[in-house]
């Protein structure tokens, strides 16, 4: 289990997403759920932009009710028919049916919520649209951050994530693949380019703070970033780099 | 001096009997083990000073397991330690093995247990595919699904395969989605015929609402020729799309559709030197058909939000000549054709020409031009280099030789959704269900669905759409998600499933259930192999088996550096992925003993995976048998699927490959290095060698003793590169040094020399294969109390000498796959 999604069982009951996932192409496979199910990371900003802040039209919603609808009465009938079969089952299979019946009350859970956001409006952003079309991975690093900080702010999230992986496109800073160079192998070359890619990185976390601090959600909010490994080319997993930053720390501590 | 006399005398008749003692075994535990394994140290993590003589416990089963293991192999006491006399080995092994074999009889269960386990993703998908008789390649159902935990590399582990609520709401959608697709109450749809001429780009009017693909820019010109000529492999200038299809929104109706392209390849060899670095010259010209949709895409992407290749061809002839393919078009879908093997793109092929070759005299009236436009066309006009040029595109289809289709006979019999109601369909649910379920449902297990129908009927619902929530819901119930094999040893029933699922990775056909239903697979189950093997279906299990057994997804996951230029522009991933499957197949559908798989000196090559591998003389597209003599392929460990999987993309590492041919080939997974001591940093600058690196590494005595069995396997392969190219030497120069010594002794100079050694491990291979093929089968580990059952299983594959198939069929009869 990732600590984003553990903090999402702890505050994420209360806004319309338990938590926001992003990432780059696919991310780093950097959040999981208490079960072990992988969440993969929104890759799309125009989607993500969809998700948070444009209202589906109502005939949209009519439709989804219906759906919503039935779903419940379907869950009635499949937890029914699974304790028919558990009758049957001994009891290591019955352990492991149980997991079926828990994620039909999972879903059970999340469906009671559904109808009621699904009629409450959106928050009104104030900024432009963010529109479908293909960008530079440079503009969606800046993007997702833009994003994640208004979703903090408009509480229709409290746990957001952003995961840059092997697939960010490091050719957009005219350097070699971030793959390719992280095996850095000691050579100079390599090192100095990741040094580029890390500096371009920090910067935006850099942008991401000063915006919840203009938007004074700074100190309520904590911030954790960092690497799960502190030397790519050996693998090693020693020494993290990690940066923790918000959530009031100085003055909590002195 | 008489009792001395009769001590004598029977230590001799002990060692003419060849037999030792628990007192023998002790004391060769105490003087060749226990330095390492005892009080002081547990190398490893075992001890066996306090190894109890009688074998009570399955831990103590595994030790002695391990202990007579490590002493046939000849790996312990490891060189340079004191040795044991040979006939004092034998006596141990001997002994120790009857001791085992005797301590197995006596636990209760024979072998262990797999549990109820659901279908994992590839299951599900070829299971909803055959079913609802839906191309589950095109579409894939289980696309967004979370990745399944493997174990050992195997995804269909029971034990650890995760059901979660993400995981149910993927159900309902997919479930809700295949069952809009089955669903066919309309008129069966007429092939047509659809053909477009040059040009495929336009201007103006006829340009309106059209994606950027279909008009000219500075990279695609309208031409004054009856042909278009494509440059490159990015969509601007290499990609042509299908109008007549694309203005109706892609093919109506999926199914079988007849595509036809009149081309030729112009400009194969040229000279344009360094300008065309990213053309093999020479080469043929590779046309791709592609499948693509449209719809909800990004425009400047080609337009384009997914993507099948559908077919591949090699051209040398710059006459035009017809190509014709059929090929499974989704709705929604439109062909593309596209110059795949071209330069990397039209518009850096114009700078590299404007830069590198602007002295040719068919460029010398552009140099002046201002108009980018006007320029950039003018190159590619004047250009000579290599050039896919197209005449003419045609569709016919669809060809539907089955309507409405399995699926909708399957949901609906030959009901009309007027004739649906409160009576008949609970018929058409019982019906699917037995179906769904590959077996009669329980006592309770469908009246709930039953009831949910009447009662949305009752509320007013469709019956069509109520019979659909009915469909839906068996789709998302345990019945139809779980492979439910029952308690001991397999019904006749629950074999069936075990089966089918083994071979063709989806439900037991009509053929087996009758069988079963019979009580006559059990006595048939060689010739049912015979037969599910000869079922195109049974691919299934060649390609989903072994990329699970060789961790094939690690070629995703980690995707070979852009810098591997013919990795990508040759699409070798899926020649190589193709070259281990038809060698697997081979294998299987000739019966051939299992040491092709270590020592074949043939494989399967196209043209672009043997010129990979230095091999001249192939062909086309499509693979072939090449025989092999240069001593650098043959067998597994020349093949560019293990050899890039077993790498990361960017460069080699001995201890990764060692542990992977140790773990996929030979059975054996090192335990993970202890906590405390420094990583292995590459540094590739060429002061220092990775192996001069190991060498370090080893000199702690703790690396030393898995390092010895790891590096050597590691080293020996070190003439092939990430992508498993051969390499004389390192990017630094560094000569690449393949020599190494394995434990237990023999050493070994070069790649053939290691292959040969490994050759002589082939009963070790055997004996890994067997337990990677039982693990896929029955979706669980193997573990110590299954010990008895696969030596068995073992003696009596190598009694019968036989070949693959021969080893899968004593699998299916072996008393592991006939119990849950």
């Amino acid at each position: 289990m990732s600590l984003d999604q553990a903090a999402a069982e702890h505050v994420g009951s209360a806004t319309r997403f338990p938590s926001i996932n992003t990432g780059i192409v696919n991310g780093t496979d950097m959040c999981w759920t208490r079960a072990g199910v992988h969440v993969p990371p929104v890759n799309n900003p125009a989607t993500l932009f969809r998700g948070l802040f444009v209202n589906s039209p109502v005939e949209v919603r009519r439709i989804q009710e219906t759906r919503l609808k039935h779903r419940g009465s379907v869950l009635d009938a499949l937890r029914d028919s699974a304790r028919a079969l558990n009758r049957t089952l001994n009891t290591a299979d019955r352990n492991k049916l149980e997991q079926y019946l828990t994620s039909v009350r999972d879903v059970e859970r999340r469906l009671q919520m559904s109808p009621e956001w699904l009629n409450r409006p959106k928050p009104t952003p104030e900024v432009d649209e963010i529109k479908d079309e293909e960008r530079m991975h440079l503009d969606e690093v800046a993007l997702f951050y833009d994003l994640m900080a208004l979703a903090l702010q408009t509480d229709s999230t409290r746990v957001a994530t952003l995961e840059t992986g092997m697939g960010f496109r490091t050719s957009e800073l005219n350097l070699d693949s971030y793959h390719g160079i992280s095996h850095h192998g000691k050579t100079e070359g390599r090192i100095d380019q990741l040094k580029v890619v890390e500096t371009f990185l920090t910067t935006k976390l850099s942008d991401f703070i000063s915006k919840l601090k203009d938007a004074q959600i700074f100190d309520n909010t904590l911030i954790v970033f960092g690497s799960g490994m502190s030397d790519a080319s050996s693998h090693s997993n020693r020494d993290l780099p990690v940066i923790l930053a918000g959530g009031g720390w100085i003055t909590r501590d002195t | 001096m008489k009792h001395i006399l009769t001590c004598v005398v029977l230590v001799l008749v002990r060692s003419l009997t060849a037999i030792g003692s628990d007192k023998e075994v002790s004391a060769f535990l105490t003087n060749h083990c226990a330095q390492c394994h005892g009080a002081k140290t547990q190398k490893a993590d075992r001890r066996f000073d306090k190894l109890p003589t009688t074998i009570a416990k399955l831990d103590d089963l595994e030790r002695y397991q391990e202990i007579v293991d490590q002493l046939n192999l000849g790996t312990m006491p490891p060189e340079g330690a004191k040795q044991p006399s040979p006939e004092q080995r034998a006596r141990v092994i001997t002994f120790l093995t009857q001791k085992l074999e005797s301590a197995r009889a006596s636990f209760k269960s024979p072998h262990g247990q797999s549990e109820l386990r659901r279908l994992n993703s590839w299951e599900y998908r070829q299971t909803l595919g055959d079913l609802l008789g839906l191309n589950v390649d095109v579409w894939n159902p289980a696309e967004d699904f979370p990745a399944e935990v493997k174990v050992e590399g195997f995804d269909n582990n029971g034990a650890s395969l995760v059901t979660s609520g993400i995981l149910l709401q993927h159900y309902f959608k997919a479930a809700e989605e295949a069952i809009k697709r089955a669903t066919h109450f309309e008129e069966q749809p007429v092939s047509r015929h659809y053909a477009q001429q040059t040009p495929f780009y336009f201007n103006g009017k006829e340009a309106e609402g059209l994606p950027k693909l279909f008009r000219p820019d500075r990279f695609r010109f309208i031409p004054d020729t009856p042909y278009t000529d494509l440059y490159g492999r990015h969509y601007r200038g290499g990609h042509l799309g299908f109008l007549p299809l694309h203005q109706q929104g892609g093919v109506k109706h999926s199914g079988m559709y007849t595509i036809r392209v009149r081309a030729a390849a112009l400009g194969r060899t040229h000279d344009y030197g360094k300008a065309l670095d990213d053309f093999r010259n020479g080469d043929p010209v590779v046309m791709e058909i592609a499948a693509v949709d449209r719809r909800g895409s990004v425009e400047s992407t080609g337009n384009v939000s997914s993507m099948t290749s559908l077919a591949r061809i090699e051209l040398t002839n710059e006459e035009p000549q017809w190509f014709e393919w059929n090929v499974f078009l989704d709705s929604g879908f439109e062909p593309e054709v596209r110059f795949r093997n071209g330069p990397l793109s039209a518009k850096r092929l114009v700078r590299m020409l404007l830069t590198e070759a602007s002295d040719k005299p068919e460029f010398q009236p552009l140099l002046n031009i201002e108009n980018k436009t006007a320029k950039a066309n003018g190159v590619l006009k004047a250009y000579q280099g290599p050039r896919l040029r197209v005449w003419e595109i045609q569709v016919d289809g669809p060809h539907i030789d089955n309507w409405p289709g399995v699926g909708h006979q399957r949901i609906y019999g030959d009901l009309r959704p007027e004739q649906l109601d409160a009576a008949t369909i609970p018929q058409r649910i019982e019906a699917f269900a037995h179906h769904a379920f590959r077996r009669p449902p329980v006592e309770g297990e469908l009246e709930p669905i039953q009831q949910l129908i009447q009662d949305k009927l009752k509320e007013g619902v469709e019956p069509l759409q109520a019979l659909q929530l009915g469909c839906q819901a068996i789709l998302c119930s345990p019945g139809f998600l779980y492979l439910n094999l029952g308690e001991g040893e397999l019904s006749e029933n629950a074999l069936a499933s075990r089966l089918s699922y083994l071979l063709w990775s989806s439900p037991p056909d009509q053929t087996l259930l009758d069988l079963a239903k019979a009580g006559q697979l059990k006595a048939d189950l060689s010739a049912q192999v015979t037969r599910m093997l000869a079922d195109p279906k049974s691919d299934r299990f060649a390609t989903h088996f072994i990329r699970r057994w060789l961790d094939l997804d690690n070629i995703g996951t980690m995707p070979p550096s852009a810098d591997f230029l013919v990795f990508y522009r040759d699409n070798l991933e899926n020649a190589m992925r193709a070259e281990t499957e038809m060698f697997f197949r081979h294998v299987l559908d000739n019966n051939l003993p299992l040491s092709e798989f270590l020592g074949a000196d043939y494989t399967f090559l196209n043209r672009e995976l043997a010129t990979h591998y230095g091999i001249e003389g192939v062909e086309g597209n499509q693979l072939r048998r090449v025989e092999l003599n240069n001593g650098h392929r043959g067998g597994l460990l020349g093949q560019g699927s293990l050899l890039t999987a077993s790498a990361n993309g960017v460069d080699t590492s001995p201890v990764v490959r060692g542990i992977y041919v140790l773990e996929k080939l030979l059975g054996y997974t090192p335990p993970p290095p202890p906590p405390d001591v420094p990583a292995i940093e590459p540094d590739i600058r060429g002061a220092v060698t990775i192996r001069e690196q190991l060498v370090k590494h080893r000199e702690i005595a703790t690396c030393a003793e898995c390092h010895r069995k790891i590096d050597p396997l590691g080293f020996a392969l070190e003439n092939f590169d990430a992508i498993g190219g051969w390499r004389d030497a390192y990017a630094g120069n560094a000569p690449i040094d393949a020599t190494g010594q394995l434990p237990g002794g023999d050493s070994f100079n070069s790649l053939s020399q290691f292959r040969s050694l490994m050759i002589k491990r082939q009963d070790q291979f055997n004996r890994a294969l067997t337990e990677k093929l039982l693990t896929y089968a029955t979706g669980r580990e193997l573990g110590i109390s299954d010990r008895g059952e696969l030596d068995r299983v073992l003696a009596q594959f190598e009694q019968s000498e036989g070949g693959l198939k021969d080893l899968l069929t004593i699998l299916v009869e072996s008393s592991i796959f006939q119990h849950k």
